[in-house]
């Protein structure tokens, strides 16, 4: 007999935990169905090589947010935020950009390469802040429907325009350019030195398969400027352990509260009778039932592929083949014998610790684009480099050290040959991209580990690669994301929600799609709509 | 010299204005650096007996409400090439454009049936969507910083249009608007050479290239006159994405021209 739960999450990624906690902590009987052997999703760590313990796909947190960490009280389950410090450009002048968590250090910096641009960097840092203050709000707001007479909705639209009538009003202005600008455009009207406006515009273009000059990258800059750590505006850090004790942590929260998690559990098919759904299979046939399923992978793999062909109206499979994946962005893990050498500020430091950007100008930014544009990937590429090991000793054995870099552009569909027989020479083009900079780097490397979008899509089921489930673009967001109508966690078979990152607002280690589905799925149980 | 209103510049803007003002009774002197008015809308002859629309060689979108205030519409200033628009292929092979939707869909049938299908259909959807945008055109943007209400009333016309469109066309324009033309296009036909020449009105006068977004909206659904239907078959401007009518060389500057003696007759200089 087919066991029975009151909601079963599909994937146990960062988002369907949290969406089994917030279930769980409301009193219901919850399972999570991993496909893996291990749980995070995106947000793990793995032991790639003996001794080294990589965070796989997504190296950095900051989006995380604030009152899920209070709510379920992450820390007390192993949550620990370290501090990722500032971010080091080098350029092949031998020259560097280097800005710190240090504000007056940042200040200095900025004043040596151009006076006024340290001037405007104290404006655009006020600006940005008060931006990301008005926007933050709706990352714990269920998206509102346009087109339908929903006055819960209304009244939420009403008052983000009033406080948008409240911002001072440069900000009014900035905030409505600010939406549709390309990231290069609005620094343009900021700063003069390339190479800072080249690093800043490099947030924006993250996950999209746009370029920096491309309209709609301004937002995307906003959104990764949102991020908080303890309340702090624009920090980043490392989770001791990886990424993926972030996920352990919630995990560990969610097992506290009653939910059942299972590992290497792929689920086949969502079940559905009349119009609903009514539990899963998994790969062996096993049947589980429950009464509200949650689907924490994107719309692809759950509209496409688990539900039955036919639970679902042709209109509604029409837009969700529309909505845009196109991944365009790889990964290199190194496993380093020592530390990197940069030409332009050679030996260790603290310069190490932080982002390590390989931006050195616009317009190399936009070439990179260019490459992706006709099905290459770059031929030198964007890449944001980490060592996570300087900050957390714990994730490699002693003296060595591990080194992460998220590349950017990788296109899911190359214009010739496939990415298994060009993943090596990817490898390749982000080692010597590196090496320009940094010589001895080559000499170092004990063990590489190279994630081609394909790679994302085989091992994460991240269709096309993307690493956000979709393009985190204009027409892609807020009561547009996944589809539109759509937009409420919500899908045309009753009992069937979404809770990843494909639902607002969107990607990163945020766990808000998974908290804001989770209060959905219990409201609608507290009106008598489930069931 | 004592007058009303000084209007620098005399192309099509400018003359407008000044037009418009010395109709509603006020002395409106117009200034024009060149020799002849029309600023970007002249016709010049550049050659003996050659004569070209230097800049601008398409016109619009004209409101059709401009064209009866200023007494245009006599004129029969606009011309309607049949076909709208061809483009040809290296490999001999092209593609036109005409002003009826049936007609274009059998050409572009020689291409993909698919295609053809759902030409009608897009020629709708955007008609439809145009024609509720359109309103916006013609209203003095709100001052962001002190709204008025009078400036922000003709909005809510707005806002109920397009709600009027229904839930379909709606939520269409508010996805539509922020895409790349080229990523529009291609959520339609599969014809390279259609998405092609759709797109490419999608970049005239922007510095972006078709891979990045150029709203369609400002591209593609430049709303028709409205009154032009009287005159003209439903087709939108010279500009939109449909060729429409456009007036051939040497007769553009005709709008222009009109228009300045529009201006003459009453009452500017």
């Amino acid at each position: 007999m087919a066991r029975t739960y009151d909601a079963i999450v599909i994937g146990g990624g960062h988002n369907g935990l949290v969406s089994a906690a917030y279930l769980a902590r409301a009193g219901k009987k919850v399972l999570v169905l991993e496909r893996r052997h291990v749980l995070g999703g995106a947000a793990v760590t793995e032991e790639v090589f003996p001794g080294f313990r990589f965070s796989v796909c997504s190296y950095v947190v900051s989006l995380l947010r604030p009152e899920i960490i209070r709510e379920l009280d992450l820390p007390r389950h192993g949550l620990e935020i370290l501090p990722l410090d500032g971010t080091f450009t080098p350029l092949p002048s031998g020259d560097f950009l280097w800005r710190m968590n240090d504000h007056a250090r940042t200040r200095r910096e900025i004043y040596r390469h151009s006076p006024t641009d340290a001037e405007a960097y104290d404006e655009y840092a006020k600006a940005m802040v008060d931006m990301a203050r008005f926007v933050k709000p709706i990352l714990s707001m269920v998206p509102p429907d346009p087109f339908s007479f929903d006055l819960p909705g209304f009244a939420r639209l009403l008052e983000l325009g009033q406080r948008f009538r409240r911002l001072p009003r440069l900000s009014q202005h900035r905030l409505l350019q600010l939406m549709t600008m390309s990231a290069a455009d609005m620094l343009d009207q900021w700063f003069e030195t390339d190479v800072l406006k080249a690093t800043m515009s490099a947030s924006g273009i993250i996950g999209t398969f746009l370029g920096v000059r491309s309209p709609g990258t301004a937002y995307v800059l906003l959104h990764h400027y949102m991020g908080e750590i303890d309340g702090a505006f624009r920090s980043w850090g490392f989770s001791r352990g990886g990424t993926g004790a972030i996920s352990l942590a919630i995990a560990a929260a969610a097992r506290e509260a009653g939910v059942e998690i299972r590992t290497e559990a792929p689920v086949e098919r969502i079940k559905a009778k009349n119009g609903r759904a009514t539990g899963v299979v998994l790969a062996g046939g096993e049947e589980v039932e429950a009464t509200v399923v949650l689907s924490s992978a994107d719309p692809n793999v759950t509209f496409l592929r688990l539900c039955e062909p036919g639970a679902l109206g042709a209109e509604f499979l029409g837009e969700v083949r529309r909505y845009k994946f196109r991944g365009s962005s790889g990964k290199v893990n190194l496993a380093l014998g020592a530390l990197p050498d940069f030409t332009c500020r050679p030996g260790p430091g603290p310069h190490l610790r932080g982002a390590i950007s390989i931006s050195p100008s616009v317009e190399y930014m936009e070439r990179a684009y260019d490459d992706a544009k006709y099905g290459d990937f770059s031929r030198r590429p964007y890449v944001d480099i980490v060592i996570p090991s300087l900050t957390d000793p714990s994730v490699a054995p002693p003296g060595k050290h591990v080194l992460s870099c998220f590349v950017q552009y990788a296109p899911y569909r190359l214009r010739e040959g496939t990415w298994d027989e060009k993943r090596e020479a990817f490898g390749d083009t982000v080692i010597d991209t590196i090496a320009q900079y940094a010589p001895n780097l080559k000499k170092i490397i004990l063990h590489r580990q190279v994630l081609t979008p394909l790679d994302l899509e085989r091992e994460w089921s991240l269709t096309e690669g993307n690493i956000f489930q979709g393009e985190l673009s204009l027409e892609q967001l807020f009561f547009l994301r996944p589809v539109p109508g759509w937009a409420r966690y919500r899908t045309p078979l009753r009992n069937l929600y979404l809770c990843g990152s494909a639902t607002h607002p969107g990607g990163g280690i945020m766990g808000a799609p998974g908290r804001i589905a989770a209060l959905e799925v219990l409201r609608d149980w507290d009106r008598g709509k489930v069931a | 010299m004592r007058t009303d209103v000084l209007v620098i510049g005399g192309g099509p803007n400018g003359l407008t204005a000044a037009a418009l003002l010395a109709k509603a009774g006020l002395k409106a002197v117009v200034l024009e650096r060149r020799e002849t008015v029309g600023g970007a809308a002249v016709t010049e002859e550049f050659h003996p007996g050659f004569r070209a629309s230097t800049v601008a060689h398409t016109a619009g979108p004209f409101r059709a409400s401009l064209l009866t205030e200023l007494g245009l519409d006599q004129d029969g200033l606009f011309l309607e090439p049949e076909p709208r628009l061809f483009a040809p292929l290296p490999d001999r092979r092209h593609l036109s454009l005409f002003g009826d939707p049936a007609k274009t869909a059998a050409e572009i049938r020689r291409f993909s049936s698919k295609d053809a299908e759902r030409w009608p259909e897009f020629d709708a959807s955007l008609r439809r969507i145009a024609a509720a945008l359109g309103e916006v055109l013609a209203l003095t943007p709100p001052d962001l910083d002190r709204p008025r209400a009078r400036d922000l009333l003709p909005f809510f016309g707005v806002g109920w249009a397009l709600r009027r469109l229904g839930r379909k066309d709606g939520q269409n324009l508010l996805r539509w608007g922020p895409m790349a033309v080229a990523d529009f296009v291609a959520e339609w036909f599969e014809t390279d050479l259609l998405r092609a020449v759709i797109a490419a009105r999608g970049i005239q006068g922007a510095f972006a290239g078709r891979g990045r977004p150029e709203p369609p909206r400002t591209s593609c659904c430049r709303p028709r006159p409205r009154g032009a239907a009287a005159r003209a078959r439903p087709c939108w401007s010279r500009a939109g994405w449909a060729p429409s009518p456009r007036p051939w060389p040497g007769r553009h500057d005709a709008s222009a021209r009109t228009c300045a003696r529009a201006l003459r007759s009453s009452g500017s200089r």
